[in-house]
C-alpha cells in the first residue's frame, strides 16, 4: 500500500513539473492509451505487455511469443 | 477480433506493445530495436534470445498465421541448435563470429556495429553468411546516419548531413535492396550529396538505384507514374548537368 502511494505520489510530483499545455497533452495521450487497452482485440486475449515477461512466458511453455505493435496516439 | 485469433493465440504467448508517447509505458523503443517502422506490425520472436524470426506481416487469416509460425519455429530451431553448438566449441572462432553475427542480424545480441564489423573478417566463415551480412551491414549503416543525423537542430543541418554521408557511403559500395523502407530515401539523398561533391560516377549510381525504386513504387501505385517520370527528368537533367561541367 505504502508503495503504491510512493509511486503515486512521484508520479504527481512528475505532473506538477510540466506546463499546463504538456499536461493537458499528456492526459490526451493517457486517455487515448487508455481507450487502446479497453478495445475487444485486447481484453479477447491474455497478452503480455512486457516483453520480457513474454519471453519468460514462452520459455517456461515452450512456444514462440508473437508480438504485436500499435499505437494510441493515432487512428 | 474473430474467433479464430482468439483460438490460434493459445498456440503462442501473445506480446501487446502499444506505442503511445508517454514515457511511463513498457517498451517503447522495442520496434524500432527489432527492426520495425510503420504500424500495425508483427513479429515472432526467439523467446531464449529475443531474436526476430520473420519480417514483418499481418494476420489475415489462420493458415496464413500458422505458415508465418511454422518458418518461425524452424528459425527458433536453428538458432538454438547453432547456440549449443557455439556453447559446446568456445575456441571455434568462426562458429563464435557466426553466431554473434546471425544474432545481430535478427536483431538480438549486443554486438556493436563495430566489433561486428571485425568479425565479419575471421578466416573461415561461410560465403552466404557473408553475402548476407553484407547488405545487411550496409542498411545498418545507413539506419546509424540517419539516426545521429535526426539529432541535428535545424532541416538544413539534417539534410547536409545526410546527403554528405549517404554520398560517401554510396561511393564505398553500400547498397540498399531496392524494397528496402530506407531505399527511396538513400537513393535519393546520396544523389543530391553525390551532386553537391561533383563526382558524377556515383551520382549515376544513385539515379539508377533511385529509378529501380521508383520503378517498384509505380508497379505498386501506378497513380504516381506521371509525378515519378517528371521527378526523374529532374534527376536526368542534373546528371546530364554534372557531367558538362566536367568536360
Amino acid at each position: 500500500m505504502k508503495r503504491s502511494f510512493v509511486a503515486g505520489f512521484a508520479a504527481t510530483l512528475a505532473l506538477a513539473a510540466l506546463p499546463a499545455g504538456a499536461q493537458d497533452a499528456n492526459a490526451a495521450l493517457q486517455e487515448k492509451y487508455e481507450k487502446k487497452l479497453q478495445k475487444e482485440f485486447v481484453s479477447k486475449i491474455a497478452w503480455a505487455h512486457s516483453f520480457e515477461e513474454a519471453r519468460a512466458t514462452a520459455k517456461k511453455e515452450g512456444k514462440l511469443v508473437f508480438g504485436y505493435f500499435t499505437r494510441s496516439y493515432a487512428p | 477480433m474473430s474467433d479464430w485469433w482468439t483460438e490460434l493465440s493459445q498456440e503462442f504467448v501473445p506480446y501487446l506493445n502499444v506505442t503511445a508517447h508517454l514515457d511511463d509505458k513498457p517498451d517503447q523503443d522495442l520496434l524500432t530495436a527489432k527492426g520495425g517502422s510503420g504500424f500495425p506490425t508483427s513479429f515472432f520472436f526467439d523467446p531464449e534470445t529475443g531474436a526476430v524470426l520473420n519480417d514483418w506481416f499481418a494476420p489475415s487469416s489462420a493458415d496464413a498465421v500458422r505458415e508465418v509460425m511454422k518458418k518461425a519455429k524452424a528459425k527458433s530451431d536453428e538458432l538454438t541448435s547453432l547456440r549449443k553448438d557455439a556453447e559446446a566449441r568456445p575456441d571455434d572462432k568462426p562458429l563464435q563470429a557466426e553466431l554473434k553475427i546471425r544474432l545481430a542480424m535478427m536483431r538480438a545480441g549486443d554486438t556493436s556495429i563495430e566489433e561486428l564489423a571485425e568479425l565479419a573478417k575471421t578466416p573461415g566463415l561461410d560465403e552466404g553468411l557473408l553475402k548476407e551480412f553484407e547488405g545487411w551491414f550496409g542498411a545498418m549503416r545507413v539506419e546509424k546516419l540517419l539516426g545521429k543525423a535526426q539529432m541535428a537542430e535545424t532541416r538544413e543541418e539534417f539534410e547536409e548531413q545526410i546527403r554528405e554521408g549517404f554520398h560517401k557511403l554510396l561511393k564505398e559500395g553500400v547498397r540498399l535492396d531496392y524494397e528496402h523502407q530506407n531505399a527511396q530515401f538513400y537513393y535519393a539523398y546520396a544523389f543530391h550529396g553525390s551532386v553537391d561533391a561533383e563526382d558524377h560516377a556515383t551520382a549515376q549510381k544513385a539515379f539508377d538505384g533511385y529509378k529501380a525504386v521508383m520503378k517498384l513504387l509505380v508497379a505498386q501505385r501506378p497513380q504516381y507514374k506521371a509525378k515519378v517520370e517528371e521527378d526523374l527528368q529532374s534527376y536526368q537533367e542534373a546528371l546530364d548537368e554534372l557531367a558538362a561541367s566536367k568536360r
